[in-house]
């Protein structure tokens, strides 16, 4: 019974907020729309979305199905020059092939408004101001730009898409650079196709109704035979009609440690989730787990090569084979990452069948990864994918199994009880290693039984170790070694920076903070080239002697490795603060007091901790029997931070660079 | 002879037999420093007629290893007036037997619209093998087809550093009846010259290692060989032009302008009644350009012929906007109208543009301005720019030759140039350091000239995001918080930003030890280094000029004493002069920092010089003052 009540107040309210503003025709702009005044503009503002609306609806083809029918309004008042280019328009249109598979721009109109002595003239563009770049043999886009624009003038433009692909309902952004004063969609949709609504972002919807409506679609069959008439379905019902509108929508800033502003763009998607031809008829398009796994194991772009003979790549496996199965199975990853190359991280799906990657030797990442789970699979090893959504793909929700959330695949091996998940589609990354920017949640293993596993970002850390021995050496001045181990993703990046350079530029890489002071030699890089194995850099230094001989030296005990600024600068953080793991950074100095010298002023020792047990920063010098002895320590249990955090951790950074630059005093004796 | 020559130029090239791929045939000495071999090239023009060229293009390339993977991949661009077909391609294992061909569906065809373009006709077709057993080798040809000789090829075999030569050969051949032009860099020897039923040149490298880039490198047209051809008479769309003489380049350019300088009405009562109360040139300039830049915006579109002729007048004054040419070109009208006479200028724009070359007429311009001659007060508008001053070029279009377009064809002329007095950057600090630590600082800075280039789009483009970020960079100060930031401008020939920021920045000196340690050179500090070499092949390019001027007052507790004090030093080179000095005056340290620079050419044995003159500029930037607790 309660549940019924708070079912009912749900509906009134939602009636009560379905009011929608009332949008101006096209072509009628008033004086006072020039004015408009609105909390969100300020001197800084350069273009306001008046309105943005839009909306998707469905109609019979000739070609036997639906189409779509998208089409979109907006209406910009530019108040500054730099939002002039926000005055040309873009817009990317899909096309098969042939005219039933491509996208049709239509009901194109635009018009630039100026309010010059109280009164509104109106420039129009016309179709032939629309024009058409082919980008690619199925992208063209269609472009245009407002003429006669001034600072203060209103643009306003509407087109019409038709579009056969409506598994590709169009996707709407409520959230754009510039405050928007009201943005709308409505999509209408007939009660064949199901479709799976999603949201993200933080803004709440102003309006958000539903209600239906009766209509009737008429799908043209083309005939076979010319001689035949063309047959006609009809096909009516209730569509449903959902409207959603956001009023004065805040402009979207993007911010530095950000997976991906999608994740935090305000919007709403769609996804196609079953077509329901009649009551027992139904098509399911987006289903649990367990099927879905079924079809991508049997789908010709996934895994169904996967299964198959593949005779055509055993010559090349009898050369990696081995009677150690993990050496086996790392020489055939070696193989698959060191040939092959990558040319489009951002595609779970094979582009073309798996001898033809062999053969060309490049494909996506799905090519890839998945002709090593093949050739893992032919040389007898345990291989099966596994698709996730990199950090900068966005979030996703698992609990539904909604292929397009993923875009990414890698293989998972099972070796003598032992699990490897493996990604041969990066050219330096190492046997069971994965890149920071696959962390980032759950991720779905493609075989009979699904399971889920996560790779959460807190979950992973990266610990870097500094070493630092200073000496007094029998010449009098100092000299000494240095030593520093690489976390596990700081090796990759740092790997991915220097494996392309000499040997001349790497040395001076690696050196560069250090070069002002000393001089160096013996410098080796570990673990360059293997890429299984964390970085290390290791040379001698030798103190430059210039100003030697001084009453008083001033010296710094971090030498060059501490933090000099605060990675985060800006005062103030809307979204959440997202680094790809969590940092843990040690340095340590053992150093001889100069001869001759002794200590005047040490830097005091410090222990701060970070929200509680989140993290902390340790500063401990000592001196015992003519040495001195620092050890910094930086950690994070977490690497995600919400907006909330933001300051603790400015001030946290802010006093880590004070502490940092602090100074050793020495005095001559 | 001139029957070998024939031989050699004709039958060569297509001789080579498949072992000649294996990399055994590299001489190991080409292999030192080096990414990839080009092992042969030859670029063949064929100047049929005023109105087409043929190019032909074969090259192989062996790659050493992965750095030189970019080069095995095949790139060529076509627009409407270039085509580009017969495209094949090879790719040889280290033995110089043959892996793969290239298929004709595998070549990938998309838009080069850059990014500023609406609309380009400019595409391009490329492919990789996505080999990664080195070495390996690639072999393409193509072929292009000019149509108009107002675009030439040029040979410029080293395509970068880390690139050696085994051959590079490039041979034009032109009608008997044709007058060729071209020009050398770095070449020292004359073509091979053949003339027979057509004349053919040849030019030619063998066996070269490669370059090694050095910072402040001369550009790479200065330290690598090159070959520069150009037109004299030629076809351009339906227009025929010569470029014999700067002066018929620029005839032809009156040419496709012409007739493009009429105004609507409208706008010409607009003219009148902008300029009635003004009756100098200047003065009439100014108003114009003020209007030109406040109803017009620069959208460009790129097509054909488009991309060297404007859109005609009546198209900007309707639409409000147009490109390069047709904004210089609209806003030589409006002054036509006003009846002031004002030129076309053509120009190679940008920081790194490409010097004009006085003895070589040829087209190598990416950009239009406008002059309008004065005497000694000539006017410069850039008028693709809504918010610069009038009369201002800065590091876009000054310090640099250009074809100035008058009545009687082209004159080479050259923009305003920068002295380091143009181009001043004065600093005032005055600050104050509490008992906390806390530092509060007042900055008044005047920029002037290029100096003032970044502060003025920051007034005028940027997002309060991006003025954030720039205040970051300026200040490296572990936390602060900018309280007040203002700015104000003065639109001279030589603009002028006055910038005035107030800055706490808590914290600042820690009050926990005996000691504060305080750098007053607070906001310029030079970072600029030059590496340890054993050797310098080149001569040292110092870009800019500039002149620094800093005056930092620090007031500190009183309770704290001066325990240390850097040493005031001055440095002179001849690119540049520098000098700091450090005094205190009761509780305040002063500092005041002079830095001068000047555009110049060191020669490569004063390399240590250089060093030790920027060394000595970064060690006295970061002076410190340390103060000890009463």
């Amino acid at each position: 019974m309660k549940s019924l009540v708070t079912l009912l107040l749900t509906l009134s309210f939602a009636v009560s907020f379905s009011q929608t503003k009332s949008i101006p025709k096209f072509g009628v702009v008033k004086p006072e729309d020039f004015s408009i005044q609105s909390t969100l503009i300020d001197s800084s503002t350069s273009v306001v979305v008046l309105f943005e609306v839009g909306s998707s609806d469905f109609i019979g083809n000739n070609d036997g199905d639906f189409s779509l029918v998208f089409k979109r309004r907006q209406r910009m008042l530019i108040k500054k020059r730099t939002g002039f280019d926000d005055a040309t328009i873009q817009i990317a249109l899909y096309s098969g092939g042939n005219s039933s598979s491509t996208e049709m721009l239509s009901d194109f109109r635009a018009a630039t408004y100026n309010l010059e002595n109280g009164k509104v003239n109106d420039v129009k563009l016309s179709q032939k101001d629309l024009l058409t770049e082919k980008e690619s043999s199925s992208i063209t886009n269609k472009k245009f730009t407002f003429p006669a624009l001034t600072e203060g003038c209103i643009v306003d433009f509407e087109y019409t898409i038709k579009s056969p692909y409506y598994t590709r309902l169009k996707s709407w952004a409520f959230q754009s650079e510039n405050p928007v004063l009201w943005s709308q969609y409505t999509v209408s949709i007939p009660p064949i196709f199901d479709y799976l609504t999603t949201k993200r972002g933080y803004l709440p919807f102003t309006v958000n109704s539903a209600s239906t409506r009766f209509k009737t679609y008429v799908i043209k069959f083309p005939s076979n035979n010319p001689s035949d008439l063309p047959e006609y379905i009809n096909l009516s019902g209730e569509d449903v009609v959902n409207t959603w509108a956001i009023e004065n929508v805040p402009p979207f800033k993007a911010e530095n440690y950000t997976f991906t502003s999608f994740n935090h763009l305000t919007r709403i998607q769609f996804h196609l989730r079953s077509i329901n031809y009649s009551e027992t008829n139904r098509k399911q398009v987006i289903k649990d787990w367990y099927s879905t796994a079924y079809d991508l194991l049997q789908d010709e772009s996934f895994a169904k090569t996967l299964n198959e003979p593949n005779e055509w790549m055993k010559e090349n496996l009898d050369k990696l084979s081995h009677i150690d199965p993990v050496q086996k199975a790392k020489n055939i990853f070696t193989y698959v990452r060191d040939n092959f190359s990558c040319n489009d991280y951002d595609n779970k799906w094979l582009t073309q069948t798996l001898r033809k990657t062999f053969q060309t030797k490049v494909g996506s990442v799905g090519d890839v990864n998945l002709l090593l789970c093949a050739m893992l699979r032919k040389a007898g090893v345990e291989a099966v994918p596994v698709i996730l959504s990199t950090t900068d793909n966005g979030k996703i929700d698992e609990r539904i199994a909604l292929l397009t959330q993923y875009n990414y695949v890698i293989t998972r091996t099972k070796i003598g009880g032992n699990i490897y998940y493996l990604d041969a589609s990066r050219p330096y990354l190492g046997f069971a290693m994965l890149a920071p920017d696959c962390y980032n949640g759950p991720a779905r293993v493609i075989q009979q039984s699904p399971e889920s596993v996560d790779f959460i970002t807190d979950s992973i850390s990266d610990a870097t170790f500094t070493s630092v021995l200073l000496m007094n050496d029998s010449s009098g001045t100092i000299s000494g070694h240095y030593y520093n181990t690489l976390g596990k993703f700081s090796s990759m990046t740092l790997r991915n920076k220097l494996i392309k350079k000499s040997d001349e530029e790497i040395n001076k890489q690696v050196t560069q903070e250090f070069s002002q002071a000393f001089n160096f030699s013996n410098i080796i890089i570990d673990s360059l080239q293997q890429f299984d194995n964390p970085l290390t850099v290791q040379y001698d230094l030798k103190l430059k002697d210039e100003d030697s001989d001084q009453d008083i030296i001033y010296f710094n005990p971090m030498l060059a490795e501490g933090y000099k600024k605060n990675p985060f600068s800006l005062t103030e953080r809307q979204h959440p603060v997202e680094m790809p793991y969590r940092l843990n950074e040690t340095y340590m100095l053992t150093m001889d007091i100069p001869k001759g010298y002794s200590v005047e002023e040490l830097p005091k020792n410090t222990k701060v901790l970070f929200n509680g047990s989140e993290g902390g920063f340790e500063y401990v010098i000592g001196k015992t029997e003519g040495k001195i002895m620092l050890r910094s320590k930086i950690y994070f249990t977490k690497a995600i931070f919400t907006p909330k955090d933001y300051d603790v951790l400015r001030n946290f950074f802010g006093y880590v660079v004070k502490k940092h630059s602090e100074q050793i005093v020495f005095k001559k004796n | 002879m001139k029957y070998l020559i024939q031989f050699f130029l004709i039958v060569l090239p297509f001789t080579i037999n498949a072992q000649e791929y294996s990399i055994s045939n590299i001489p190991d000495s080409l292999k030192v420093n080096a990414d990839v071999i080009k092992r042969f090239e030859e670029i063949r023009v064929t100047i049929k007629s005023n109105s087409k060229a043929v190019v032909k293009r074969k090259y192989i390339i062996t790659v050493l290893n992965q750095n030189g993977d970019d080069w095995a991949t095949y790139y060529n661009g076509y627009t409407n007036l270039i085509s580009l077909s017969d495209i094949s391609g090879k790719l040889y294992d280290a033995k110089g037997a043959i892996i793969k061909n290239v298929k004709k569906k595998e070549i990938a065809d998309m838009s080069a619209g850059d990014d500023v373009s609406i609309l380009s006709d400019a595409r391009y077709k490329s492919f990789s093998f996505y080999h990664k057993t080195y070495p390996y080798t690639v072999e393409f040809e193509d072929e292009q087809v000019y149509n108009g000789l107002f675009f030439l090829p040029k040979w410029i075999p080293f395509s970068d550093e880390k690139m050696a030569i085994q051959e590079s050969r490039f041979i034009v051949e032109f009608p008997i009846d044709y007058q060729l032009r071209y020009k050398q860099f770095n070449y020292f020897d004359v073509p091979k010259i053949s003339n027979d039923k057509v004349h053919s040149y040849l030019w030619e490298i063998k066996n070269q290692k490669p370059i090694i880039y050095e910072v402040l490198s001369p550009s790479w047209r200065n330290v690598t060989p090159a070959v520069y051809i150009a037109a004299s008479n030629f076809e351009f769309g339906e227009y025929k032009g010569s470029m014999s003489t700067w002066k018929s380049l620029g005839l032809f350019i009156k040419e496709i302008n012409n007739g493009k300088d009429e105004l609507p009405e409208d706008v010409k009562n607009k003219v009148r009644e902008l300029t009635a109360k003004y009756t100098s040139i200047k003065d009439k300039t100014e108003a114009l350009y003020s209007f030109l830049q406040k109803n017009t915006r620069y959208i460009s579109i790129q097509l054909g012929i488009g991309s060297w002729q404007p859109f005609d007048a009546k198209y900007v004054a309707s639409n409000k906007y147009g490109d390069c040419k047709a904004l210089s070109n609209y806003m030589i009208s409006l002054l036509k109208a006003a009846g002031i006479k004002a030129n076309y200028v053509l120009i190679d724009a940008g920081e790194n543009a490409r010097e004009l070359v006085d003895d070589f007429p040829s087209p190598m311009f990416n950009h239009a301005i406008t002059c309008v001659p004065n005497g000694k007060d000539t006017i410069w508008l850039e008028c693709t720019n809504q918010t610069v001053a009038s009369g201002y070029m800065g590091t876009f279009t000054g310090n640099r030759k250009a074809l100035l377009i008058d009545d009687d064809g082209g004159h080479v002329v050259q923009t305003p140039y920068y002295t380091p007095y143009d181009n001043q950057q004065i600093r005032k600090v005055k600050a104050v350091i509490n008992n906390e630590g806390d530092l509060f600082v007042n900055v008044n800075t005047k920029f002037t000239g290029e100096q003032q280039e970044l502060q003025h789009n920051l007034i005028h483009e940027s997002t309060p995001e991006e003025r954030i970020k720039y205040l970051n960079k300026v200040i490296s100060l572990p936390t602060y918080k900018v309280t007040k930031s203002t700015y104000t401008e003065k639109m001279n020939f030589i603009p002028e930003v006055i910038e005035n920021l107030e800055i706490e920045a808590s914290g600042f000196a820690p009050a926990s030890g005996k000691r504060l340690f305080i750098v007053p050179n607070l906001f310029n500090k030079s970072s600029s280094r030059l590496p340890e070499v054993s050797y310098r092949k080149y001569p040292l390019v110092f870009t800019s000029n500039f002149l620094d001027v800093d005056t930092v007052n620090i007031a500190f507790p009183s309770e704290y004493s001066i325990e240390s004090m850097p040493k005031s030093s001055s440095l002179k080179s001849e690119f540049g002069e520098y000098s700091i000095s450090f005094t205190l005056i009761g509780n305040e340290i002063e500092m005041v920092r002079k830095y001068l620079r000047n555009k110049f050419q060191l020669s490569p044995e004063k390399y240590a010089d250089a060093q030790k003159f920027l060394d000595g500029v970064r060690k006295s930037d970061n002076s410190r003052f340390v103060l000890i607790k009463k």
